[in-house]
């Protein structure tokens, strides 16, 4: 085999995509579970692992723009170099999301989102953090045909988010309190619902890399 | 004088059904669409003596675009080239059976003649190769054996403006051209090339002995000749080909050193998603 030095960088990048996807899935999770366990210093500490998150991003990022002015991939490779650069964007993307949902437990202040809409968040976030690991294997398997079932999965996510909007806009008017309140709650599922098309995204470029074709059908 | 119009009406021969080597893939071609063809070599086999050098070649030439031929030592890209100005009919035990059609007609018919093929598609050889003349003398060489009756001060100014050399030669046309840079020589040989009109402009590795910036002053050359001419370049620089070419064409050879075309197609698409995992494994360097 030729380019044994390329192929190991490839194949690091590819790893270090995958973690940071395993990052982002558990801080999704995670940024729930601290609302349902109100614990605002798990949040606090969730917020600050952002960071982490953004700098392995630019780092995954310069070495795929090293990697491209140095090597110069064609075919599959310039595919799978240009599917990494969209989805550590979007893994970034979601995990602001997951901070996002921090931020809002930290701004609650104590006031504890209604169970039911609890439940639901948290299945949001449980569906969408399982949609970011098939994602993720199928990137690893090069499989478009899990890619193409992850991203009809994004209904369930949309059904629910419609669910909590329907629970929180029919809240008390009126009431300048319960408005705000009910507004960070349509936050805190509006993230998700974000997370969840970030995750679609990502699937979108897994098909890339496997067909080389750009839009789905 | 057109080829056309030196054929008798039965040699017309219309593109037929493209032979497929048994080892190519029907997927891997990717035609031109809707773009007339300038040449086309349709089942075109060449031994030399009783080696099989490339076999069954389909490939699709289209006009005013540029064409590259890709592949490995061995695998025939050079010797197709070659039977598209009959060039190999200078090789004795050349061979070659199949056709290439210029304009519908096939170039190998006995009643072509191979000066005036090689009069419609000139070409531009690897090692820059300027006759030991004057610059002037160089451009004006093969519109003089082929009787050119306008004035041959304009014809030289033309073709060298045309090869992007002008600029540089202007105050000096009775130095010699080998008293060039490489560059400049290849150049030169450009501007002799397209000194007699030809349709079709056949390269073969015309950079490989330049330096990178007179490379790309060669690649930017040949975007601007492609308005009046069809280029065909044969080059193992695949960044070239992927910068220069509008089509490209992969060979490999197999395991007897025959030669065959592997995938056809635009070379955007072949760069970025080829359809044979033998063109994958080559143009991202996983050959051998």
């Amino acid at each position: 085999m030729t380019r044994a030095l390329y192929d190991r960088d490839l194949r690091r990048l590819e790893n270090e995509v995958q973690t940071l996807g395993n990052m982002v899935g558990d801080a999704l999770r995670t940024s729930v579970a601290n609302l349902r366990h109100d614990d605002l210093d798990a949040s606090q500490r969730l917020m600050a692992f952002d960071r982490e998150i953004n700098s392995r991003r630019y780092r995954i990022e310069a070495e795929i723009m090293t990697l491209i002015a140095t090597q110069a991939p064609v075919a599959g490779d310039i595919r799978l170099l240009a599917a990494m650069l969209e989805i550590v964007t979007e893994l970034e993307r979601m995990g602001d999301y997951a901070k996002g949902i921090a931020t809002i437990h930290v701004r609650l202040a104590g006031w504890h989102v209604p169970l039911d809409v609890l439940d639901r968040l948290e299945r949001m976030a449980d569906i969408g953090a399982a949609m970011l690991g098939r994602a993720l294997d199928s990137f690893e398997h090069r499989d478009d045909r899990i890619a193409h079932a992850v991203i009809a999965d994004d209904d369930r996510i949309d059904d629910l988010f419609n669910e909590v909007f329907a629970a929180t806009i029919s809240g008390p008017a009126g009431d300048a309190r319960a408005i705000e309140r009910a507004n960070y709650v349509l936050w805190l599922a509006h993230n998700l619902e974000r997370a969840a098309d970030r995750v679609t995204n990502i699937c979108e470029r897994v098909i890339y890399t496997v067909t080389g074709q750009l839009s789905i059908a | 004088m057109t080829l056309q119009t030196m054929a008798p009406p039965d040699r017309a021969v219309a593109p037929g059904p493209r032979v497929f080597d048994s080892t190519t893939n029907a997927a891997a071609f990717r035609a031109p669409q809707g773009e007339p063809l300038a040449l086309e070599a349709v089942g075109v086999t060449v031994h030399y003596a009783d080696f099989l050098a490339v076999r069954d070649v389909g490939l699709p030439v289209a006009r005013n675009k540029i064409t590259a031929l890709i592949g490995p030592s061995g695998c025939g890209k050079s010797t197709v080239l070659r039977c598209f100005n009959r060039m190999n009919d200078l090789i004795p035990v050349a061979r070659v059976s199949g056709q290439v059609l210029f304009d519908g007609v096939d170039i190998y018919a006995p009643d072509i003649d191979p000066v005036e093929v090689r009069r419609k598609v000139g070409m531009v050889f690897q090692k820059p190769n300027p006759f030991p003349k004057s610059i002037y003398d160089n451009v004006a060489w093969g519109a003089r054996i082929n009787g050119y009756r306008g004035r041959m001060d304009d014809l030289v100014e033309r073709s060298l403006r045309r090869a992007a050399l002008w600029d540089e030669v202007k105050d000096k046309l009775q130095a010699s051209g080998l008293s060039l840079s490489g560059g400049q020589q290849q150049r030169l040989c450009i501007a002799r090339t397209i000194a007699v009109q030809p349709e079709i402009v056949l390269m073969d590795e015309p950079c490989s002995a330049l330096d990178p910036i007179a490379t790309l002053r060669i690649e930017e050359l040949m975007q601007s000749l492609k308005t009046d001419y069809t280029i065909v370049i044969v080059t193992h620089n695949m960044q070239q080909a992927a910068r220069a070419s509008d089509y490209t064409a992969f060979f490999s050879v197999g395991e007897k050193r025959d030669g065959y075309m592997v995938e056809f197609g635009p070379t955007a698409e072949l760069f970025t998603n080829p359809v044979d995992p033998r063109t994958e494994d080559y143009i991202t360097g996983r050959f051998g």
